[in-house]
């Protein structure tokens, strides 16, 4: 059933520290965010194994904030933090053929480039850029997702899709950046990442890391613009056309810290603008998942 | 481009569920219809099957029955038949049999003047005659040793005349059954 038939589609999101959850309804065009509950994890995710009272603090945590989404047959799509994958862009100058031999090699470039252990690997090429071929990689802890989808599968939800955050939010506004080159750095409660992306929109994993507290703006700051200064330094092609910033409900010190850094001002505007919840980054994650799949379906 | 990556599998699209349970039904239903058009044929020749049927029970009916005769009677027919059958047979070799046999063993310097075999009596008569009349005498020995004849007679001898230089053998034989 898709969200055409029944106008209802579920976002969720499974923070470090936070759970949430967001129904909505779309009526001819409009949009209306039925509910929307967040909760705290006692215990945070993806922080080494996960345990088993994780995981049933995970189901608890799911149980409260999404009563009108479980037993439902509604499309539900997952949102994780960009920090929970390994996710890397790879310019290749010949792909191989076959689906398992490019998950290998993605698992192995995954493995060589960024440490990242053996994990549930998926992948999808973009497209032709600075003249080869760019393939997206990322991969996931394996114990950690089969946490979660045995979570969900608790608490009655079947998810539809899984993805980083920063891919729903990307999605929500991609058709507005063709023709102009940009990045977005997309900061959560507990997380940060940056992508870069061509003037044909194709985007590059730059950085995603854990936040190490809710005063780090200024670090972030730094190593945003250590991570475009060496992005647009990695080939003549590369600009930066705008900078946005996704950082829903949060006090402006990281645009602040970032201004001070560029030419010209961030865009601070929050994807998606009109149903933004001001007051949860994760609730607006969640949001932008589910806002983002009734767009793409 | 859009990113797609994505670590579940999506669920069962209802739609695609619902698309192939519509298209099984209407194949069923064309099957259906199928084997009712069927069904309405064979019920058509079956019909026309049972009348033929009917008419030809009526046509057996019709015949005048005939009472076999009783089993003694039946018994002592059969054994007539089997007497006149074993009488009318043949008895030991076909003349074809007994041809090939004399063209093997009969010597070279024999001729044979006349062959009349009588297959239903068993009984055969040689007309043979040589120059030789030891070859003679030892044609008759290989007759005698033959274990398909059961007797053999030499039944006249003939001499040498002041026209024919030869001896003749005229050999009647009887073949086993």
């Amino acid at each position: 059933m898709s969200p055409s038939s029944n106008n209802l589609a579920a976002g969720l999101y499974f923070g470090r520290d936070s759970v949430s959850c967001v129904l909505l309804r779309a009526d001819a065009g409009e949009r209306t965010v039925v509910s929307s509950g967040t909760i705290n994890l006692p215990l945070p995710l993806f922080k080494g194994a996960p345990q088993e009272k994780t995981t049933r603090a995970l189901v608890d945590a799911l149980v409260a904030c999404s009563a009108e989404v479980r037993g439902r047959h509604i499309p539900v799509h997952v949102v994780v933090p960009d920090a929970a994958f390994s996710i890397a862009a790879f310019d290749l100058e010949q792909v191989p053929a076959g689906q398992g031999t490019l998950e290998r090699l993605v698992e192995f470039r995954l493995a060589k480039e960024l440490g990242s252990s053996a994990g549930a690997c998926v992948s999808q090429l973009l497209g032709s850029s600075e003249g080869k071929t760019l393939l997206l990689g990322a991969s996931m802890d394996k114990a950690w997702l089969a946490s979660l989808l045995s979570a969900c599968g608790a608490a009655g939800i079947v998810p539809w899709s899984l993805r980083p955050v920063t891919a729903a939010i990307f999605n929500g506004f991609h058709d507005s950046v063709q023709g102009a080159s940009g990045a977005m750095i997309t900061m959560t409660a507990d997380a940060w990442s940056l992508w870069a992306w061509d003037v044909a929109g194709l985007a590059r994993p730059l950085r995603s890391q854990w936040r190490l507290g809710l005063s780090d703006e200024r670090e972030i700051a730094a190593d945003v613009e250590r991570a475009l200064i060496a992005y647009t330094d990695g080939h003549a092609a590369r600009e930066i056309g705008q900078l946005r910033l996704w950082n829903p409900g949060a006090n402006g010190a990281l645009g602040d810290a970032l201004d001070q850094r560029t030419q010209k001002p961030c865009d601070r505007r929050v994807w998606p603008e009109t149903f933004a919840i001001a007051e949860s980054c994760a609730a607006s994650a969640a949001l932008a998942a589910c806002v983002m799949a009734a767009a793409t379906a | 481009m859009k990113l797609a990556i994505n670590f579940v599998a999506p669920p069962w699209r209802w739609q695609v569920v619902a698309s192939v349970a519509g298209v099984l039904a209407v194949v069923l239903l064309l099957a259906t219809t199928a084997l009712v058009i069927q069904y309405r044929n064979i019920s058509d020749d079956r019909v026309l099957l049972d009348r033929r049927l009917d008419r030809v029970v009526r046509q057996i009916g019709s015949q005048p029955q005939v009472e076999l005769p009783p089993p003694a009677e039946r018994d002592a027919l059969r054994a007539r038949v089997a007497m006149l059958n074993a009488q009318g047979a043949a008895r030991g070799w076909s003349t074809a049999q007994l041809l090939v046999w004399l063209e093997g063993q009969m010597p070279a310097d024999v001729r044979l003047v006349s062959v009349h075999h009588k297959s239903r009596e068993g009984e055969a008569l040689l007309v043979a005659e040589s120059t030789n009349a030891a070859s003679l005498t030892a044609f008759l020995q290989r007759l005698e040793h033959e274990p398909a004849f059961s007797e053999v007679l030499l039944a006249k001898q003939g001499g040498r005349t002041a026209d024919v230089d030869a001896v003749r053998f005229e050999i009647r034989l009887r073949l086993r059954a």
